[in-house]
């Protein structure tokens, strides 16, 4: 019985440590001009676990909508390609940057501005969340 | 009959001997001419495009037409103001480009022209907010569809508006290039995404450079 409860005590316990492999770093909210009410989300997401991660929804108390976007330049053209979800490989690192992966921050319920905080939830697929609280900051010193 | 023969023969292997000649002579005049005048990335030459004359509006809602672009340098950029990524990026560094033409003493000879491509949501008064966030030198230009759309087909500049059924949000695919006209009003380079600001200082230099000994 002993033996046992170690078992699921030790189960139990590695599951808790899987739910942490996820680190995210580098993350940041760009600040828009006057007049603009979008903004861009980004950040490195690190998958520390041995298996895959799937990035599903975002949720905000600060934005009325959040979604999951890539900027592609193909033939001189610039697009932003909606994406349901990404897929976060297992022991692989997803950079959300400028140029590239970024959330797309709409309907914003305050003024997001330089020196300002926003709280973002990341939902994965398999039920998973991460609470981030990201910094608002300019994309160059002025 | 054999002499005409012999005749005609002669006169024609003249001719394609002369043919001959002339093509290689050509030819050798040619690759002189390429190897002196395409000695810069993105620079269109020898043959810049002249750009005709045009109308749109500022973001005071003044006409903006080639006038405009006579004796200044002009970095052109097409896009909109809800663009969240790749629009405010470049803006951006576009600032830390007049950082550094400042320091070379340029400023007063460039401007930087934020062109919508989105008539229907950039008004002038939402044009002259966005581009003084990133420098107050910067113009932003806009106007009706129709003086966007003749201004890009005149340069071949792409864009594509993505109406959804959320037509607060859509999207518009646009050029993510740096387009650069001369004081004479002719675009003589495109330099593609992604963009680094030393890189658009220092090309910028040396095609200025290149055009002001050509004169």
């Amino acid at each position: 019985m002993r033996y046992l409860a170690i078992f699921f005590f030790i189960l139990i316990a590695s599951n808790v440590h899987a739910e942490v492999s996820v680190t995210i770093e580098n993350a940041w909210v760009k600040e828009s001009p006057p007049g603009v009410n979008v903004n861009a989300a980004y950040m490195d997401i690190h998958n520390n676990s041995d298996k895959d991660r799937t990035l599903v929804a975002i949720q905000s108390p600060d934005f009325g909508a959040i979604e999951i976007h890539k900027t592609i330049v193909r033939d001189d053209k610039a697009s932003m390609q909606r994406h349901e979800s990404v897929i976060i490989r297992s022991g692989s690192v997803l950079s959300l940057a400028p140029g590239s992966w970024h959330l797309m921050l709409f309907r914003p319920t305050q003024a997001v501005m330089h020196g300002s905080y926003v709280d973002l939830s990341l939902e994965f697929a398999d039920g998973t969340t991460q609470p981030l609280m990201l910094p608002v900051r300019r994309a160059y010193k002025r | 009959m054999n002499k005409r023969v012999i005749v005609n023969s002669l006169g024609l292997v003249t001719l394609m001997l002369i043919a001959l000649a002339l093509g290689i002579y050509s030819a050798s005049r040619q690759t002189e001419q390429q190897v002196a005048v395409s000695p810069i990335q993105g620079m269109l030459w020898p043959n810049p495009k002249i750009i005709q004359p045009f109308t749109v509006m500022d973001h005071s809602n003044q006409e903006f037409g080639k006038e405009q672009i006579l004796s200044k340098w002009s970095f052109m950029f097409f896009g909109y103001t809800n663009c969240p990524d790749i629009c405010p990026i470049t803006l951006a560094r576009m600032n830390q480009v007049y950082k550094q033409l400042d320091t070379e003493d340029m400023l007063d000879q460039v401007q930087t022209l934020f062109v919508s491509v989105d008539p229907e949501r950039d008004t002038a008064e939402k044009l002259a907010q966005y581009v003084a966030y990133f420098n107050p030198e910067f113009i932003g230009l806009g106007g009706s569809e129709q003086q966007i759309q003749a201004f890009t087909q005149q340069l071949g500049i792409p864009y594509y508006i993505n109406k959804t059924d959320d037509s607060e949000h859509y999207l518009v695919d646009h050029s993510g290039s740096l387009f650069i006209s001369d004081p004479s009003g002719r675009l003589v380079a495109i330099l593609s995404a992604p963009h680094n600001e030393d890189e658009i200082v220092n090309k910028f230099i040396q095609i200025k450079k290149f055009i002001e000994t050509q004169s």
